[in-house]
């Protein structure tokens, strides 16, 4: 509410980047960026500028208002000294020996780790690319994509950097890759447009643990995400994104995946901080074969705004997508879930299975969830469920009769129900750091002396 | 140790279903109750650990001298009692560890002891693992979660062994068990008896008493124990079947 008087005080017609800005930012970018990057983001802010934020009457920002965001005059990214960063990485980051680290969305050389890069992975930022293989930089980040949105021309328009990740045909990469995005304090609102841009070979394997996170609570921000992935024929990429903003900011994002025939695209979301978070994410299962595999957990409380918007397009036969959603909602807290699966003529045997749980706490919270199943097949198998509801009776009868009381076994339960989905995180130690959170946040760390 | 004086229950708002138990239970002895479908032997389990949705109307249960019924379900668990649910709950997402962590450091805070750590309460749990013969990686999967109808009942007897409560509530832990689960399980209960430890099984059926030889006896039959003996009581019904207990209970009515 801060920041939306003094942005009001500021500009007349709201705080929506003017032209006057994009033209200053243009002029900033003179001699890094090439002619055709400079077009798109010309061709990328006209498109914003025509339509402007989306509003409720938007069918996919029903339940989601950005008139916060657009009220709010965010100047650019503050550039802090990095060497001062230091103990916010090891705090939020992921734990990961391979690490990519952009401060405010810019890439930052000097505290990532990519000495021991394995064989068949490269990983440049946005100067690093255009000046070793341009085209190939313009082929990776401009390439034609589906759900171009206010807030992915936003990206395109000002984002100033960007990590472009390689997997050479075959690579499978053992080690886990992290790309930690980390906003940090500013006296005032600023916006960072972190972006990354990934593809993966014929037969590569990857995992990415995407982190997006902020430093103190009362830090106003708007982190305006976007990451873009190609997954060749028979790739996988396990993607692990976890969202643990400031809890004043604002994260809205976008994740844009098309899978090969038989590559598959694995990935958890977490969604733990931000004022509003808003988080797309669009699969093409392009070919036959592709698969994916959607987990998520978003729990929050206070004031809290989680969406997930997800859709899952199945263009290709014998395509299949799992996807499972849960939430936890306490306080006042509105949790958002909206499923499309469209399955296009012709896409013969698909399989498709997706669900949403939401978990209320508090009688003030609330979930929505929207299953929207489109199909244009006969020989398909699509099953969807959601569920609203409170901690089971049952259970909690069970927990007590151990000698643990309601309370805690609410706590107990709770963190079960959220642990489900961060369980699945393969590499130990992020699991274990947001298990712990989790079980800290639930109350259920105690009788867990360490 | 407990002692039920004319027990009267019913589901709330519905049919009552305990008509006046008396049962009188002293430490180091073990107590079988059984009884025909429906004759109220698991509602007596759930009303002495506590569960929701039941109403007292009338009758007290006294366990070591507290007033049972007053006592919410984790207070009673902390006051020594243990109920072995015939349908363990699943709770995806909560190791079996970490859940009898929490629980046995409850019952350990209430009691004023120190509460075990990690490395502590591993070393426990080592030791009561052969009790009851359970598999360590069942002790790391979720609880209860996908296990086998034998798993669970195994389990149950496990926590029983780990919290060592003082009045174990065994409900049906028979039930769906082939005969060598039912003699791990059994050899689990007698390894935890003692003369500080009473144990009340219910159950349908007299095979378990075979292996888990009860001191006392008793016929549960239309909400009021109806008979009491030694254990050759259930030989009698073994051979009788429950056809004698219905003909009496209609002759009461």
């Amino acid at each position: 509410m801060i920041a939306r008087t003094e942005a009001l005080a500021g500009a007349a017609q709201g705080a929506e980047p003017g032209g006057k800005a994009f033209s200053a930012f243009l002029a900033a970018r003179r001699g890094q960026d090439p002619d055709w990057l400079a077009e798109a983001r010309a061709d990328a802010f006209a498109r914003f500028s025509e339509r402007g934020y989306p509003s409720r009457r938007d069918e996919d920002w029903k339940y989601t208002s950005v008139e916060a965001i657009a009220a709010t005059e965010f100047a650019a990214a503050p550039r802090p000294n990095p060497a001062a960063l230091s103990p916010w990485l090891e705090l939020r980051g992921a734990g990961a020996p391979l690490r990519v680290v952009l401060v405010n969305g810019r890439f930052e050389r000097a505290l990532s780790s990519l000495e021991a890069l394995p064989a068949g992975l490269t990983v440049s930022s946005l100067k690093e690319a255009l000046a070793a293989d341009a085209e190939g930089a313009r082929t990776l980040l401009l390439a034609s994509r589906p759900a171009e949105d206010a807030f992915t021309a936003l990206n395109t328009a000002f984002c100033e950097d960007a990590v472009l990740i390689r997997a050479a045909p075959g690579a499978a990469v053992g080690p886990p890759l992290e790309v930690l995005n980390l906003a940090t304090t500013a006296r005032a609102p600023f916006a960072l447009r972190p972006r990354v841009a990934l593809a993966l070979g014929p037969g590569a394997r990857l995992t990415l643990l995407d982190c997006h996170a902020g430093c103190r609570d009362d830090d106003v921000y708007f982190s305006n995400a976007l990451l873009d992935a190609d997954l060749g024929p028979g790739a996988l990429l396990e993607h692990v994104r976890v969202e643990e903003e400031a809890r004043s900011a604002f994260h809205v994002s976008a994740c844009r995946v098309s899978a090969a025939a038989g590559a598959a695209y694995e990935s958890t979301f977490i969604t733990l901080g931000g004022r509003l978070a808003r988080n797309s994410l669009h699969v093409v299962l392009a070919r036959e074969e592709a698969r994916c595999d959607l987990r998520g957990l978003y729990c929050v409380a206070g004031e809290q705004h989680a969406d997930h918007h997800t859709f899952i397009d199945h263009a290709a036969p014998k395509t299949t997508s799992r996807e499972r959603y849960k939430g936890v909602l306490d306080g006042q807290a509105q949790g958002v879930f909206c499923g499309r699966i469209l399955v296009r003529p012709g896409a013969q045997k698909t399989s498709a299975e997706q669900s949403n749980d939401n978990l209320l706490l508090a009688r003030e919270a609330a979930a929505h969830s929207t299953p929207q199943l489109e199909i244009y097949a006969d020989d398909v198998q699509c099953r969807h469920g959601s569920t609203v509801g409170q901690l089971d009776e049952e259970m909690l009868y069970y927990i007590r009769s151990r000698g643990i009381d309601r309370e805690a076994a609410r706590g107990l339960l709770t963190y079960a129900f959220g642990n489900e989905v961060i369980g699945q995180i393969g590499f130990a130690p992020l699991r274990e750091r947001l298990s712990r959170r989790l079980l800290e946040a639930t109350g259920a760390a105690r009788g867990q002396k360490e | 140790m407990l002692k039920i004086t004319n027990l009267q229950a019913r589901v709330a708002g519905g049919k009552q279903i305990l008509n006046g138990v008396n049962l009188e239970v002293r430490p180091g002895e073990v107590h079988a109750i059984m009884g025909p479908n429906g004759s109220g032997k698991s509602t007596l389990a759930h009303v002495l650990a506590g569960r929701e949705g039941y109403e007292i109307i009338g009758g007290t249960v006294e366990f070591r001298g507290q007033d049972l019924l007053a006592l919410a379900p984790e207070e009673r668990a902390r006051a020594g009692v243990f109920l072995a649910f015939q349908y363990p709950v699943e709770i995806p997402g909560v190791s079996n560890m970490f859940f009898l962590r929490t629980a046995l450091n409850e019952i350990r805070r209430h009691r004023g002891e120190e509460e075990l750590d990690a490395m502590d309460f591993l070393a426990l749990v080592k030791k009561k693992m052969k009790i009851v013969d359970i598999d360590e990686a069942l002790l790391k999967r979720p609880v209860n979660a996908g296990f086998s109808g034998g798993e669970k009942k195994r389990n149950e007897i496990f926590q029983l062994a780990v919290l060592e409560p003082a009045l174990a509530i065994l409900d049906e832990t028979d039930s769906g068990l082939d005969i060598d689960a039912l003699k791990t399980v059994a050899w689990g209960v007698n390894a935890m008896r003692s003369p500080e430890r009473a144990i009340v099984m219910v159950t349908h059926y007299q095979r378990l008493l075979e292996y888990i030889v009860p001191d006392r006896v008793h016929v549960l039959a239309g909400g009021r124990i109806l008979r009491s003996g030694g254990k050759d009581l259930a030989l009698h019904l073994e051979e009788q079947g429950y056809k004698w207990v219905k003909d009496e209970t209609a002759g009461v009515r």
